[in-house]
């Protein structure tokens, strides 16, 4: 279903509606900075990077065929920028010889996430699979069959034998109540 | 039942599962522009849907604005494949008005002295002067023989109530004696009688 999404998406961008890309890139910041973390360290570089890869994905917006998923499109963007940019860094004389030894340092710490981003990560899908337990039935029923079983609507109504409208409600009922825990987390 | 116009935070969220129509896409792509709080409920939603799936996520990295100022400053244009084809789509667009023109001008300017024959027979011959009228009562000329088969059919069942023609109030026609037209059909001056 999320390759629905961004297709729509995509499509709209196609049509001349460049607003949508907002969407895409609103979605997938967070899982292309945790790859573009993987090459670099400083955050202010990886939102560098980052956003370039966003930019270089819009502009080749065009080329995107559909034969592969929008995210792993983007994900092959966002490791080229990356290590471009690594490449044309360690390019660079340095300026003294600690920053030379951070270049080498980065490049070979890979899969490497830094502890303070991953002790939020954690707490955070606590605080979210305690408001999925705490949803009332119906809601956490609909909510479920969609998100964990990647059910349409149309099936889930059948499921639940109540209108498909009912169901877009339940699931839009449930993500808003636990969209509230996680508002409360990052405040 | 009244169907509720849906709130963008709804469509955010059945977009999200691919189930937004495209109406309401448009809609929320509009607003999402337009409302902070409304990005960065899309951007929850997501961030929620990646960690429920042991999707790796760094949820602080907030992206500034720059890449939607680089989008709004840089609206995509879709590329035209081959552009030669809007040349070609032109000139056979003028081709096309140039021989309709050509083709229908003669029917339609009395200047044109045209000898095009409008029915099957070759020599009939119409000269733009109302007198060729004349060449219809006078001559018979060739028409499709089925087509002609199947008026006399139709003709032929038609019944006329006399009665009803008898008493039938008489036409207004006072007002159409000074008409050309009636003068030209009714005034045997100008055409040979039958």
């Amino acid at each position: 279903m999320s390759n629905d999404t961004d297709q729509q998406l995509v499509n709209r961008v196609l049509a001349g509606d460049s607003a949508a890309f907002n969407l895409l890139v609103l979605r997938y910041q967070s899982r292309i900075a945790v790859l573009v973390g993987r090459f670099i360290f400083d955050k202010a570089e990886i939102e560098d990077v980052c956003q370039e890869s966003f930019i270089k994905a819009y502009r080749a917006i065009e080329t995107f065929r559909g034969d592969s998923s929008f995210y792993t499109w983007l994900h092959r963007i966002a490791v080229n920028t990356a290590k471009n940019y690594l490449i044309a860094r360690s390019r660079r004389p340095p300026q003294n010889d600690v920053e030379l030894d951070s270049a080498e340092t980065i490049i070979s710490l890979l899969d490497c996430e830094g502890p303070a981003e991953t002790y939020s990560t954690a707490e955070l899908k606590m605080v979210i699979d305690s408001a999925i337990a705490g949803l009332p039935e119906d809601l956490r029923t609909a909510y479920t069959l969609r998100e964990f079983h990647g059910m349409a609507y149309e099936d889930i109504m059948k499921v639940m034998t109540c209108p498909i409208g009912t169901v877009r409600s339940r699931i839009f009922r449930a993500r808003e109540l636990i969209d509230k825990k996680v508002k409360d987390f990052f405040i | 039942m009244v169907n509720k116009v849906p709130t963008d935070d709804e469509i955010l969220s059945a977009l999200l599962d691919g189930e937004a129509t495209d109406f309401e896409l448009r809609r929320v792509v509009s607003d999402v522009q337009k409302s902070e709080d409304l990005a960065e409920k899309w951007r929850r939603y997501a961030l929620v849907q990646d960690i429920v799936h042991s999707r790796e996520v760094r949820p602080s990295l907030a992206l500034t604005s720059r890449v939607a100022e680089y989008i709004e400053n840089n609206p995509h244009k879709r590329k035209i494949e081959f552009p030669w084809m809007f040349g070609l789509a032109k000139l056979a667009i003028s081709a096309s008005v140039a021989l309709t023109i050509v083709y229908s001008l003669p029917y339609l300017s009395p200047i044109f002295d045209d000898t095009r024959p409008v029915v099957s027979n070759p020599s009939f011959k119409v000269d733009n002067n109302i007198r060729s009228l004349e060449y219809l009562f006078n001559n018979e000329y060739e028409i499709d023989p089925a087509a002609k088969k199947r008026l006399d059919e139709y003709i032929s069942r038609i019944n006329f109530n006399e009665e009803a023609t008898e008493n039938a109030l008489p036409l207004p026609i006072e007002a159409l004696r000074d008409s050309p037209l009636y003068k030209l059909v009714n005034d045997k001056a100008d055409f040979p009688s039958r």
